[in-house]
């Protein structure tokens, strides 16, 4: 037992190294983050034996756990580091707690907390031994209360809350003498004495200094990963960094090409949103002037969390198709509309999606989840995270079939081997002109005068050839249960959309 | 002698009315008799409330009192604000064996510790709701006051008057609420459709700082009672030995400053009899 060089009685002298244990036990409880908690059952907690209420138990594993009437859960942060000041009761105890930044290795210091013994300089007016343990209950209960009241206990709960790795964290130095703080931390800092509990011949002190201002340090924006939206050029499945997906890159604007890659589920499908490309749209901050500004990362969005100012996606929706969209880019059909695209002609056997619009603010992709191909593949793999373009009652979309999407994972090989002569073909196919141009614009009419331009007859005989692919891969497929309904669909919606290109192009 | 509740001390003169034989009617004419003395009619009539509101005739000679900083709440927020700082007391003076939760308020960014005795907290809860219903029958009322006593039981001799027991009360604590409604500067007829969005922006601001000002009253509030409870301890009574969880009894009480504190005093001497103020 580590002993003082004053005559202090052996039974002062435990409650002397006890008061230094509990006063560790204490503050690593709440400042050392997921090494606090623990499920520890207090309910059989055997009466103790001796008078003076709450001193320990004999038997292991608890018996430090009731000192001073305090039941305490265990704490192996302490239970480490409780030899460290046993060399002698004389040498102060100092706990400093750190803010830890592991992306640059600095360190900022919280809080300090001293617990020091000092002997009385006139012995023999001290109090006696069970005034002492008295004392001592008294303010470890105000100890326990004030490590909850500073501000580093608000970095430590929320550390706690979550699981995710943060590139802040909280650690602690324990050290047996006091570094002077620097005059900056002097300045910055706040000091608190909490009253001395006496001793028959000395007392011990219990002082903190500590950091009044927590805010500043950011903790919102700097305790989750930074993850800014950004371009990924070489995300998987790309055609950069996948030859055999290499297609066109669209003419209007945009940067982002479209994966369409059956058969392989990649890490960024379904579950994980993060770094699928959602740029240019950047998600807005949500401030709150209480608690610093949070910069929404993915990472954040896709566990459901709703950045203000834009929609969430259903990110497990199989059916629907719902991707991030900003206030700033309110997505129209006219805007749609204008922007369409068309491809070449081909070959028999292929489909492809009708619609690809983009352009503003919003990366807007065509609801792949209505294609064929789209069973078991393509995007997110069989759960695509598209713009719903689909509100509107009349939309027509000739291979929109809901329900291929999620079912029928065979054939994927012959799929893939499909989809990639699609894409061969659609290199070599002559480029489409836009042709959808305004509602209320004068040019309906597709002149032939203009070089590339086509009319409604060949849009129309190229949608044949597309449904006729489409047809080819379902029977391939072998979805024969499914075939009636999306020949039945795509027959209505194929005559819609004969309807509408007719209906469009009148003057 | 030393004023109970403080730790003044003052002449005492005596005047023909403390041969009344019996206690009230002595404070009170030791009352009357001070007033001559520095001390403000209101400390008086503190100090007598203090004492009057014990259901026991007793003089509190050596009892500390610790007045709370005033809180501005909301009806609310009164619920929460009440526990945190009820508990904090309680688990300060809770010194047998305890087993501390934590309690991470709902309204405010605060962590406040509970001794974690069901019993304790079934009867705040209980008392809480008696406040709030009180308070709701006065709405006028926007200055409530609740106390917390901690006392010793003495036996005494029996007369055919009083009680075989007394309470001694040794520590009390006054934790004052100002209750506001801060819809009150909104027109009645306003609804939420006719709602000018810059208004309703300007009550969002003022509900954050009333939040924002509230917590932070509330964390000094806890402040000062580790303050206090530091400062203060060569009062407390023995605490027997083996004891788990409270260790000294204690009892909750409603005030309220509808009447003047005079007007009060008056109707306790009319009618002869003490009265509880709750």
């Amino acid at each position: 037992m580590a002993s003082t060089q004053n005559s202090e009685t052996p039974a002062t002298e435990q409650v002397i190294t006890e008061i230094f244990a509990k006063s560790l036990h204490i503050i690593l409880e709440s400042r050392s983050p997921y090494v606090s908690s623990r499920n520890y059952s207090l309910d059989q907690i055997p009466p103790s034996p001796s008078s003076s209420g709450g001193s320990p138990s004999t038997q292991p594993g608890g018996s430090r756990d009731k000192w001073f009437n305090l039941a305490l859960r265990e704490c192996p942060a302490a239970l480490q580091n409780s030899d460290f000041w046993r060399q002698s009761n004389l040498e102060p105890l100092v706990i400093e707690i750190l803010l830890v930044d592991r992306v640059s290795g600095t360190e900022k210091l919280l809080e300090r907390w001293v617990v020091q013994y000092e002997t009385r300089k006139h012995p023999g007016t001290g109090r006696k031994s069970k005034r002492t343990y008295r004392g001592a209950t008294l303010l470890f209960r105000s100890l326990y209360l004030l490590v909850r009241l500073l501000p580093a206990y608000t970095l430590f709960r929320e550390m706690n809350s979550s699981g995710r790795i943060r590139s802040l964290g909280l650690s602690h130095r324990i050290q047996s003498f006091v570094n002077p703080l620097t005059r900056s931390e002097e300045a910055e800092m706040a000091h608190l004495c909490l009253t001395p509990i006496d001793t028959p011949f000395g007392r011990l002190k219990h002082s903190v200094s500590y950091l009044s201002v927590v805010d500043d340090i950011s903790i919102g924006s700097e305790l989750s990963t930074p993850m800014s939206t950004e371009l990924i050029p070489d995300y998987v499945g790309s055609p950069t960094t996948d030859p055999l997906k290499r297609f066109q890159t669209l003419p209007l604007g945009g940067s982002a090409p479209i994966c369409v890659q059956p058969g392989r589920r990649h890490s960024w499908s379904t579950d994980r949103l993060g770094s699928l490309n959602l740029s240019p749209c950047s998600l807005p901050t949500h401030s709150d002037p209480q608690r610093p500004s949070i910069p929404l990362p993915l990472s954040e969005v896709q566990k459901g969390k709703r950045p203000v100012g834009c929609y969430p996606s259903s990110l497990s929706s199989p059916q629907k198709a719902n991707l991030f969209r900003c206030e700033s880019a309110p997505v129209s059909r006219d805007s749609e509309r204008n922007q369409l695209v068309r491809f070449g002609e081909l070959p028999s056997g292929v489909s492809l999606p009708k619609e690809i619009s983009i352009g503003g603010d919003a990366i807007r992709y065509l609801d792949v989840a209505k294609l064929p191909l789209a069973s078991g593949s393509c995007v997110g793999g069989s759960n695509v995270q598209l713009l719903d373009l689909h509100e509107d009652s009349d939309a027509n979309y000739p291979f929109a079939s809901d329900d291929n999407r999620t079912k029928n994972y065979e054939g994927e090989r012959s799929l893939a081997a499909i989809v990639g002569e699609l894409l061969r073909m659609l290199e070599t196919a002559p480029k489409l002109q836009i042709g959808f141009e305004k509602s209320d614009g004068p040019d309906q009419n597709p002149n032939p005068a203009h070089s590339g331009s086509r009319t409604a007859a060949n849009a129309l005989e190229e949608l044949r050839s597309y449904m006729h692919m489409r047809d080819s891969i379902l029977s391939q497929s072998g979805s024969h249960s499914l075939e009636p309904k999306p020949e039945k669909e795509s027959n209505s919606k194929g005559s819609n959309s004969e309807k509408e290109m007719k209906e469009r192009n009148r003057p | 002698m030393i004023l109970p509740g403080t730790n003044k001390k003052c002449k005492l003169q005596v005047n023909p009315s403390l041969l009344f034989s019996s206690q009230n009617s002595f404070f009170i004419a030791w009352c009357f008799s001070q007033i001559k003395q520095d001390l403000s009619v209101a400390s008086l009539i503190k100090i007598a409330l203090n004492w009057l509101i014990s259901p026991c005739k007793t003089f509190d000679m050596n009892c500390e009192v610790c007045e709370l900083k005033e809180l501005v709440v909301e009806q609310f927020e009164i619920r929460e604000v009440l526990r945190c700082i009820l508990h904090t007391i309680i688990f300060h003076r809770a010194l047998g064996l305890v087993r501390p939760r934590d309690i991470n308020c709902e309204l405010f960014e605060l962590t406040y510790v509970q001794c974690g005795v069901p019993e304790v907290e079934k009867e705040i809860e209980e008392k809480i709701t008696e406040f709030i219903s009180k308070i709701s029958k006065h709405p006028n009322r926007r200055s409530h006051q609740v106390c917390l006593s901690f006392y010793e039981t003495k036996d005494k001799q029996p007369a055919w008057f009083s009680s075989k027991t007394e309470r001694v009360y040794w520590e009390r604590w006054f934790i004052n609420l100002q209750i506001t409604n801060q819809r009150v500067n909104m027109k009645p007829n306003q609804t939420k459709v006719g709602f000018d969005p810059g208004e309703k922006l300007s009550s969002l601001e003022e509900k954050k700082l009333h939040r924002t000002a509230l917590e932070a009253s509330i964390r000094e509030n806890l402040f000062q009672i580790i303050k206090f409870v530091n400062e203060k301890m060569d009062h407390l009574p023995h605490i027997p030995p083996n004891a788990e969880g409270i260790s000294y009894p204690y009892e909750i009480t409603i005030l309220s400053s509808s009447e003047s504190s005079l007007d009060m005093l008056k109707r306790m001497l009319q009618t002869g009899h003490q009265t509880t103020l709750s």
